[in-house]
């Protein structure tokens, strides 16, 4: 299977996943394994796991980089709850490499106030509720 | 796409323990007296029982993490795991707490100290808020209705009730810190709402017939009985579970499938913490593969658990269930290579399973109306296949009218959980 259809058509669940891990590493080297179709994906789909939520962030936190911009406040809200309880280690690792430079507690803090002021997409929202009923705040740093 | 029975293997603590004797010795050498370490031990009582009042944990020893020197007694561990995941009667101390919110003279006291309201009398701070606290009032009543829209679900609901219950508290304590009321409210309302967005994005699977009731029991297992003598009498779900390499104070997957809220069927991580004592606990995967019978378990060849201490566990469920709820799937696709031979199907997603068929490299694949599982096989489990179960997919089994989480038709079904040894002998065991 190619990467679109294990992303895309996913036949079990961890085909998307493992899938979507060989997308975020492929982008360290390769900006165009990111096509029209993942990125749409990428970016719209609404997930409720943590390590999948984690690495989707992170395809979109390097698509922002490679293009020389910050990533927006919904892609680090995507990230967060790989801080606090997600086990795997190399999502964990990008996670910490992500928030580099960024308060984890500072954003949970940006998500609840964007939330209240109505200021994300449908999209952004859904992971803002979804990480800040997620992630314990006290045990960010 | 190859799967096998410990991919999502949760970490554990140690090796098997073979007996009392070497139970005993293990816990001296964790540092701890002896006389203080039988406290931890439910003593043993031998033979079935009807319906006891607490289950029976026979042999069962103290939930160890994998760092030195720390024990939780079984007991602990269960009442704390119970208290960090609830059901839905959870959510009564919100809805009691928003009614009291929603009488306007308590919901001016509640904010009174605000900045906002500083220099205000009680009636002007009351004509400013007035109509928050219709707003609250209303939200309460949708959360007293989620509540019995989630009852009906049971414990199959109690990781996005601690998410929610996580969100009230929050909430709350920024409304005592000053959060302005019609924010209060919208939070919550959002946060209700996608609790209950959660819920319903989990696939639904009709089992026709299906009910968790279950018939007459049989003899219980007995201390060092061979498994296989054991799944004479039982159909057994079995699996290996090794201790993470970088995490020494997480509980073993073993011992969190002898709680009774898990009933055999662990879905969260848990470590204690060393320094407060406290018990962490976290979602697991959203699946799990057992084998059926211990054989594949023990055979299992996996890169972690061969390296670390593995220990064992099986499910015993009623005898003829798995054949019962199990789509048998082993060989009905015939292999690409022109020999003719079968091979297992893939896993079905939920959605597959939802709508009974699916579609394995050309050849479909039908789910029987009453099946709410599949039975493959990989490596280890080729002579008695393999089961996954899942925590996000529902199941609404027809026979009884219950609607459930997949994984809380395995626990509600199940009858009891063994520990074995790699000689396939049962060390510890419990019986709901």
């Amino acid at each position: 299977m190619d990467l679109e259809n294990l992303i895309l058509e996913p036949h079990e669940g961890h085909d998307r996943r493992m899938g979507l891990r060989t997308l975020w590493q492929s982008l360290r080297s390769d900006a165009s394994a990111l096509t029209p179709a993942l990125e749409r994906f990428v970016s719209e789909h609404k997930s409720y796991d943590i390590e999948e939520a984690a690495v989707l962030g992170l395809i979109l936190e390097r698509r922002a980089r490679l293009a020389g911009q910050e990533p927006s406040l919904g892609v680090f809200a995507r990230i967060l709850p790989m801080l606090d309880g997600g086990l795997d280690q190399e999502l964990r690792q990008g996670a910490v490499d992500a928030f580099a430079g960024r308060s984890p507690r500072t954003t949970f803090d940006a998500l609840y106030d964007a939330i209240a002021e109505d200021s994300l997409s449908t999209i952004d929202e859904h992971y803002a509720l979804w990480a800040t009923r997620t992630v314990d705040q006290d045990r960010l740093s | 796409m190859m799967q096998n029975p410990n991919k999502s293997l949760p970490p554990s603590s140690e090796k098997p323990v073979e007996d009392d004797k070497t139970s005993s010795k293990r816990d001296v050498v964790r540092g701890k007296e002896l006389d203080e370490q039988q406290k931890l031990v439910t003593p043993v009582e031998e033979g079935p029982k009807k319906e006891p009042e607490k289950p029976e944990r026979g042999h069962q020893t103290p939930a160890t993490p994998s760092g030195a020197k720390l024990v939780v007694s079984m007991d602990d561990l269960e009442a704390e795991i119970g208290k960090q995941l609830q059901g839905a009667d959870s959510l009564d101390t919100i809805i009691s707490r928003l009614t009291a919110l929603s009488d306007l003279t308590t919901l001016v006291q509640a904010v009174k100290g605000q900045k906002a309201f500083a220099n205000k009398t009680d009636k002007e701070i009351g004509e400013a808020i007035g109509a928050q606290a219709v707003f609250i009032g209303r939200l309460a009543t949708d959360v007293g209705k989620f509540k019995s829209e989630v009852a009906t679900l049971g414990r199959g609901a109690v990781h996005e009730l601690r998410g929610f219950q996580k969100a009230w508290a929050d909430a709350h304590d920024k409304l005592s810190k000053g959060m302005p009321v019609a924010v209060f409210v919208k939070l919550m309302q959002k946060q209700l709402q996608s609790v209950k967005d959660e819920l319903t994005s989990k696939p639904v699977m009709e089992v026709k017939g299906g009910t968790t009731a279950k018939g007459q029991g049989a003899e219980g297992p007995k201390k060092d009985e061979a498994m296989s003598e054991l799944e004479k009498r039982f159909d057994v779900l079995a699996r290996k579970s090794a201790p993470p390499p970088d995490d020494k104070n997480n509980i073993s997957e073993v011992d969190l499938a002898f709680l009774s809220p898990m009933r055999g069927f662990p879905d969260i991580f848990a470590s204690l913490d060393k320094d407060t004592k406290q018990v962490d606990v976290s979602k697991a995967n959203e699946e799990k593969v057992f084998s059926i019978g211990s054989g594949g378990a023990l055979g299992f060849k996996g890169e972690l658990s061969d390296k670390a201490g593995a220990r064992f566990y099986g499910v015993l469920m009623p005898k003829g269930w798995i054949a019962k709820y199990g789509e048998e799937l082993r060989e009905r696709v015939t292999k690409s290579d022109k020999s003719g031979d079968k091979r297992s199907a893939r896993a079905p997603n939920g959605k597959e399973m939802a709508q009974k068929r699916f579609d394995d490299e050309g050849h479909e694949i039908t789910i029987g109306e009453g099946k709410a599982f599949g039975i493959r096989a990989e490596e280890s489990t080729k002579e008695h296949g393999q089961v996954d179960v899942h925590r996000d997919r529902h199941v609404n089994l027809t026979g009884s009218g219950e609607q459930l989480s997949h994984l809380e038709l395995f626990r509600k079904s199940s009858m009891g959980v063994v520990e074995f040894s790699d000689k396939g002998l049962v060390i510890n065991r419990r019986m709901w």
